[in-house]
């Protein structure tokens, strides 16, 4: 005999597992820290590739000016306005990511420990069930 | 209201029932509506800017998932700029993957927000955009909106300077012909002034839609188009663009009646659907249908007026002594 609230539970279950499931599947396999520090280095990547891409753009964009510019400040300067524009685009890069990825962790931990009680719940029905079955037998 | 009400609910059930259908037929619509104005607008590839390319390219993203309509609107985009010239192409490839890189990273479930953005903006009614991101997505969304104001000045800005940016014309360096692309995306006021709008537009409208306040859907997106009208309107006015006004003025006119709208399909919005899943245990497998329970009203709803004609005026009577004593069935003496 099929147990129709044991099923609808695992329905829901289910459906879980197919939508949001898979969106929160990572966050159960890393610590908070791990997950938030992966996000980071990616973030390191693509926020170097972006800042390259942004910076060269602006460096053809300002040609003209800028050939006039270097005749009377040099290089060093340049480079040092540059470097310190890059960290400031990283530090706010980094910490975007860092604020949203943890604010994700902390919704997805909790659909997981939702989901996880889903679980408890329908593994306490199969065994109360089992008991339900044993106790039959006996009686028959 | 009733009728609406009912409009609604009965567009919520046809889509809930046909949704893999809808879904598709959406897709292709809004496919078919992006290539066709990347075609219209900057088909400078003449191989690709025609009618049974842009019908396969639309059929074919409405079968994948609902992102390749950005991916092949890029490899579109990218294409046509290629026939115009190889240097506004290799602009056109960074800002694309600039985009890709900032923005998608972090939401790539909304990327069709940036295709409608600027289909809108051909349209002259990009307002639609942040009022609906305002409503019904989260802050993150907000950047794809950000991200469709961008492409679209930058492809509208080198449609106007086609002339000066094709490959053709030959006394101009690579250095120039970049210079001016770029000077599409760094030196155009209107762009930045429609950003900064639309980013305090949508952030209002966020902050107003969440507010525990009686009617915060319909203040939310009022006050946010009031403060984007003031702004533009300024804006345009300080930078001399007052040729913008016209349409600035018709886009919010249209936009007004479409944001009601959302409002009435999205509000309370009870999206149950029929669900089919499938999961086994030691002894079965279980493929399940679940069918959620249609509770709303159907026709046969009816109203009653409580407060009547007819019980006004049995309020205003006014009862004499002796009705009252025979309806008390008492003494008429005893009520004084």
């Amino acid at each position: 005999m099929i147990s129709k609230e044991r099923v609808r539970h695992m329905t829901k279950l289910a459906e879980y597992d197919a939508s949001e499931g898979k969106k929160y599947e990572r966050m159960t396999e890393y610590f908070r820290s791990d997950y938030v520090a992966l996000e980071m280095i990616k973030s390191l990547f693509t926020g170097t590739i972006c800042f390259g891409i942004l910076y060269m753009m602006w460096i053809l964009y300002e040609m003209e000016t800028l050939t006039d510019l270097l005749v009377v400040t040099d290089l060093v300067m340049l480079a040092i306005v540059t470097v310190l524009i890059y960290v400031t685009f990283m530090v706010g890069y980094l910490l975007i990511t860092y604020l949203v990825y943890n604010k994700r962790y902390t919704t997805g931990r909790k659909y997981i420990k939702k989901y996880y009680n889903g679980l408890k719940k329908v593994q306490s029905m199969y065994r109360s069930e089992e008991q339900r079955q044993l106790q039959d037998e006996w009686e028959e | 209201m009733t009728a609406l009400f009912e409009a609604k609910d009965a567009i919520v059930r046809f889509y809930g029932r046909h949704e893999t259908v809808m879904n598709a037929l959406m897709k292709f619509v809004l496919a078919l509506a992006a290539f066709g104005t990347i075609n219209l607008e900057i088909g400078y590839m003449s191989r690709l800017a025609n009618i049974p390319v842009t019908l396969i390219l639309a059929v074919l993203a409405a079968l994948l998932p609902v992102n390749f309509i950005v991916f092949l609107g890029s490899l579109l985009v990218v294409a046509h700029l290629y026939a115009l010239s190889l240097e506004v192409c290799a602009v056109g490839a960074a800002i694309l993957l600039v985009i890709m890189l900032l923005y998608f990273r972090f939401t790539p479930r909304t990327g069709y927000n940036t295709v409608v953005t600027a289909v809108l903006f051909r349209l002259h009614v990009p307002y639609i955009m942040p009022v609906t991101v305002g409503l019904l997505e989260t802050p993150a969304a907000m950047l794809s909106v950000v991200s469709g104001t961008v492409i679209y000045y930058f492809l509208a800005g080198v449609k106007e300077n086609e002339a000066l940016l094709s490959a053709s014309v030959e006394d101009s360096s690579s250095v120039s012909v970049i210079a001016v692309a770029l000077k599409q995306l760094f030196g155009n006021r209107e762009m930045f002034l429609v950003l900064v709008t639309f980013v305090i537009m949508m952030l209002i409208i966020y902050i107003i839609r969440r507010m525990s306040i009686d009617h915060a859907w319909t203040i939310a997106f009022i006050s946010g188009i009031i403060t984007e009208v003031v702004i533009l309107l300024s804006g345009y006015l300080i930078f001399g663009m007052s040729d913008r006004i016209l349409w600035l003025v018709i886009g919010n006119i249209i936009t007004v009646p479409i944001a009601f709208l959302l409002q009435l399909l999205f509000f309370n919005l009870d999206y149950s659907r029929i669900e089919r899943v499938q999961f086994e245990d030691d002894e079965y497998y279980y493929y399940v249908k679940a069918v959620p329970k249609i509770c709303m009203t159907e026709k046969e709803k009816q109203v009653t007026l409580i407060s009547g004609s007819r019980d006004r005026d049995s309020e205003r009577r006014t009862i004499s002594r002796r009705e009252l004593a025979e309806e008390m069935d008492i003494d008429e003496d005893l009520l004084d």
